[in-house]
């Protein structure tokens, strides 16, 4: 069965009970954590750049429309074609289409998120052509029949005896779980399939409007085969990846990185301008590049959401999250998981279908402090909670949705009120004397022994506050008197 | 293929702008970005060499800096030896021509595959396309000439051109890259205040150290599809 | 000076003791304190859990109530960011009331920030003896940029010994609604509190917010763990 955004309560609980997910989840964002820290030290001056950064995003997204139609014809005038795709189905259908036209049969791919969101794989798959994820990791995601768990590194959740196993069943290689032997297994079996792939497709990291230049970068070498040896090369990406020139690039090479694996700069950066010239022996005859909606434009018309479109997708806010720490990315049940991915998958699937993810945040901001383009992702999870609290007619057969409302409004009333609130004070107060044994509460009834299962809850004090004050101003008043 | 009929395409930018103007940028700052304060230094530039060594030794490369051109060669051999490799590809650039490699490789017993240049032609059947691409991965070394290097990260620049293909630099397990002193610069952001020397090339590629990654456990590996080995060696000025 | 307490609706309900010795901080430190009795929630809970109609007449009532005092003191990051940032949300689409939330924002100061910041306060005359560590409320951290305040004035009190634990600006799962919707990796996030603290060997969490004290000692307690929980006020009003 596939996650889904919906079941995200019993995901999360499933990747709570599993005690090795557990620790690969918390040495692997440590790790890359502690990693990231170290490179973005080096930056003297970190705040400028994520201040430029934030700014040309800002700038490029206010002018969205100008910057994709440079950035289309410059990507002709170098040679390739240029496809609009508004929904997924549009993409689909036009690779489909290609694939047909090229007589292909192997795809390979370097890793994409897009291509993730459509489900191009599975569309692919269904069309009798081999598909190969040629990343490490997407690669072991893939042969798993899983879901990446993670933007940058998919295979996060796995440890390496689960990778040797796999590898074992679908390879039949030897089941040592030597990290190095199991590389060079990827290394093998996947040399071949870029030699014979008719079509390699990959995502952008950026597109550049002014020289119509795709920038990957990458640290395995599986882009640069994926966009020199087939014969074709489909470049995916969403609306949201254009940035107007060359020179703007230079901070983000400096973020990115740095933000993602804790690198200065990865392995391979590639700037990818049109297809092959002539005289050229290899890359590809052909290179089109598919600029995807897909309900970005729905971010886009949302003042309130519309930065969640500055993310350059490193992964930062995922690592630092404690949520994400603790239950991985499966659990969200969408490509898109973590801080980030619980802004964006709402618009994208539906705000209903994902209403688990907004809540799944405590709040607590870490995730802003450590991205790269200062996106403000805990405000933007406050403002889809909003959208989500008046949804009645949603909601109309889900009972905890109206003990929460019946509460809150409840809850509400008496605090809008001195007479009320002390009044409802002393009702608490004498509600909450059959649950108080030695000083403490251990068991609430629903919903809040959701608290007591697992944390003693603070009985209310014999007297509030202000009994207290209103007590010692009458003493001291009495004082000032007897003086 | 044909391309896109205007009205799907319009339709989509009809969208966007719906969604512009739905949500006017009032909280986008007018003006210029603000500039970055690391900017490039146009003073003389300190020697940079023992920082590119630095940083290249960081990413797990090779930097060697030869005294002449003579030990480039003596260079290659011992390298090739130690992995016993048989076959070399190189570029067809001035500066790899210059040096004059292939007789004194051809007598240690190594071959020398140049690059090739000629136009492909337009029909290719399978074997064709099997065909070009059999020098690189029957060579151990890919040897290749670069654009630039920048000293702050440890980076070579590699323009693709004909007689320079992508794949010299990535399919062979071990990549030498020969460079000049003059190409070193600083770092990104000179780089890319030469902007206009980066096009035009179908692909630029940056390189910094041999293929890596940390898939499995976060733990570092060399070489998973691209080069074990990353080389740079550099010829300083005269 | 003057300044208004606002103590909140957690301070007021389940820890007298912490209002009581914030009172005294604040005389000793020479400031003629008042306190409204009408002041009940700020209304973050409705806040953070979507319902902002009911959150914004709490808002109302509580810029009504406060907008003549010339100083607001409150002992809760979240509560003080609740007034100081979230307000000014709350109201972007009424130009009235948002220069109202504006100018009322600009007079709230947390706790700490008010003493160190505002009185400039860099001796206190309390002794606590022990090896205290203090755990950063994450509002308070991450919404009003609050480090060094708290624990300049825990290292001042004679007596102290701050000990840092792994990790200070983490999470410590409470989240607010947060504790209750997702009560099983809530928990599972402060037991990663839970074993850093134990790990200082500290006998005191400290922190200026009584929320996460509440969920910190919840679990402390639950797992007959001694450790105490204290917000920094009891431990500067100490002797
Ligand atoms: S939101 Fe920021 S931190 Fe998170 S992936 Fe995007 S850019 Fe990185």
């Amino acid at each position: 069965m596939k996650n889904k955004p919906d079941n995200f309560h019993f995901q999360a609980k499933t990747a709570l009970n599993n005690p090795s997910l557990q620790q690969a989840l918390s040495k692997a964002t440590t790790h890359i954590l502690n990693k990231r820290a170290r490179a973005i030290q080096e930056l003297t001056d970190l705040e400028t750049l994520r201040d430029r950064a934030r700014r040309i995003k800002e700038q490029t997204i206010a002018q969205l429309n100008h910057y994709l139609l440079q950035l289309e014809s410059e990507v002709r005038k170098a040679g390739g074609k240029v496809y609009w795709a508004r929904e997924a189905r549009d993409a689909q259908r036009y690779i489909a289409k290609l694939v047909k036209q090229k007589k292909a049969q192997l795809v390979v791919k370097g890793k994409s998120m897009v291509s993730e969101e459509i489900g191009l794989n599975e569309y692919l798959e269904k069309l009798g052509l081999e598909v190969v994820e040629t990343d490490l990791g997407e690669y072991i995601v893939q042969l798993a029949g899983e879901r990446p768990s993670h933007i940058i590194a998919p295979a996060i959740h796995k440890s390496r005896e689960e990778v040797a196993l796999l590898f074992q069943k679908k390879l039949g290689t030897n089941p040592e779980a030597e990290i190095s032997k199991l590389t060079q297994v990827a290394r093998e079996r996947l040399r071949e399939k870029f030699f014979q792939a008719d079509i390699g497709i990959t995502g952008a990291n950026f597109a550049i409007a002014e020289t119509g230049t795709i920038v990957l970068v990458e640290n395995e070498g599986n882009i640069r085969f994926t966009t020199s040896l087939p014969p074709v090369h489909i470049v995916l990406m969403g609306i949201e990846k254009v940035i107007p020139t060359l020179a703007d690039l230079v901070v983000f090479l400096k973020l990115l990185p740095r933000s993602a694996t804790g690198q200065k700069l990865p392995s391979y950066v590639s700037l990818i301008t049109g297809p092959r010239r002539d005289g050229e022996k290899d890359g590809p005859e052909e290179l089109h590049l598919i600029i995807l909606d897909n309900g970005r434009s729905r971010i886009l018309s949302e003042p309130a959401l519309r930065e969640s479109l500055y993310c350059l997708r490193c992964g930062a806010c995922l690592n630092i999250c404690p949520v994400y720490q603790k239950v991985g990315g499966h659990a969200y049940g969408s490509v898109y998981a973590g801080p980030i991915g619980s802004v964006i998958t709402p618009p994208l699937v539906g705000l209903y279908r994902a209403r688990a993810l907004p809540y799944a945040s405590t709040l607590c901001g870490a995730c802003r402090d450590i991205c790269p383009v200062k996106i403000n992702i805990p405000h933007m999870l406050l403002q889809l909670r909003q959208g989500l609290s008046y949804r009645w007619n949603r909601n109309l057969i889900n009972p905890g949705y109206w003990l929460e409302k019946l509460l809150t409004i409840t809850w509400s009333m008496g605090m809008k009120d001195e007479g009320r609130y002390r009044f409802g004070s002393k009702v608490a107060r004498l509600l909450q004397r059959p649950f108080l044994k030695k000083q403490k509460i251990s068991h609430l009834p629903y919903p809040f022994s959701r608290w007591t299962k697992s944390r003693d809850f603070t009985p209310l004090a014999a007297k509030p506050f202000r009994i207290w004050w209103e007590d010692n101003q009458r003493s001291s008043k009495d004082h000032e008197r007897a003086d | 293929m044909k391309e896109q009929t205007d009205k799907t395409r319009l339709k989509l930018l009809k969208r966007l702008q719906k969604a512009l103007n739905a949500s006017p940028s009032a909280n986008v700052a007018a003006g210029p970005c603000p500039a970055s304060s690391s900017r490039a230094c146009s003073v003389a530039t300190p020697n940079l060499i023992p920082l590119l060594e630095e940083e290249i030794t960081k990413t797990g490369g090779v930097f060697y800096l030869a005294r002449d051109k003579e030990e480039i060669a003596q260079y290659l051999i011992t390298l090739a030896k130690r992995v016993n490799a048989k076959t070399i590809i190189r570029d067809n650039s001035i500066l790899l021509q210059g040096l004059k490699l292939d007789g004194v490789l051809n007598n240690e017993g190594l071959q020398v595959i140049i690059d090739y240049s000629g136009t492909r032609p337009a029909k290719e059947t399978n074997e064709d396309k099997a065909a070009w691409r059999q020098p690189a991965k029957d060579a151990a070394l890919g040897v290749t000439s670069i654009e630039y290097i920048l000293a702050d990260t440890g980076t070579v620049v590699i323009k693709s051109r004909p007689g320079l293909s992508r794949t010299l630099s990535l399919v062979p397990p071990i990549h030498v890259a020969i460079g000049e002193e003059r190409q070193i610069l600083p770092g990104l952001e000179a780089l890319f205040s030469q902007g206009a020397n980066l096009q035009p090339g179908s692909a630029v590629i940056f390189i910094t150290g041999p293929s890596r990654t940390a898939d499995i456990e976060q733990t570092l590996t060399i070489g998973v599809h691209g080069p074990i080995e990353f080389h740079l060696i550099l010829l300083p000025d005269e | 000076m003057k300044a208004h307490l606002f103590v909140t609706c957690l301070v007021d309900q389940f820890f007298p003791e912490v209002g009581i010795d914030l009172v005294k901080c604040l005389r000793l430190a020479g400031v003629e304190v008042h306190f409204l009795t009408g002041q009940t929630c700020c209304g973050q809970p409705a806040f953070n859990n979507g319902f902002w109609r009911e959150a914004r007449s709490l808002a109302k009532r509580f810029i009504y109530l406060f907008e003549k005092a010339d100083l607001i003191v409150i002992p809760s990051g979240s509560c003080a960011s609740m007034v100081k940032v979230f307000y000014p949300v709350l109201f972007k689409d009424d130009p009235i009331l948002l220069a109202r939330a504006q100018a009322l924002s600009q007079k709230v100061y947390e706790f700490s920030e008010f003493l160190v910041k505002l009185l400039g306060i860099e001796t206190v005359a309390s002794k606590y003896t022990g090896k205290i560590t203090y755990h950063d409320s994450c509002h308070l951290l991450r919404e009003l940029k609050i480090y060094e305040e708290p624990r300049k004035l825990l290292k001042a009190v004679k007596g102290v010994e701050l000990v840092e634990m792994e990790n200070s600006e983490a999470c410590c799962g409470f989240g607010g609604i947060f504790s209750i919707k997702n009560s099983d990796i809530s928990a599972a996030i402060l037991q990663e509190k839970i074993d850093r603290i134990r790990a200082t060997d500290a006998k005191v969490v400290v922190a200026n917010d009584v929320g996460c004290l509440m969920h910190i000692a919840g679990g402390l307690s639950r797992q007959n763990l001694t450790i105490k929980t204290r917000h920094i006020a009891q431990i500067l009003a100490a002797d």
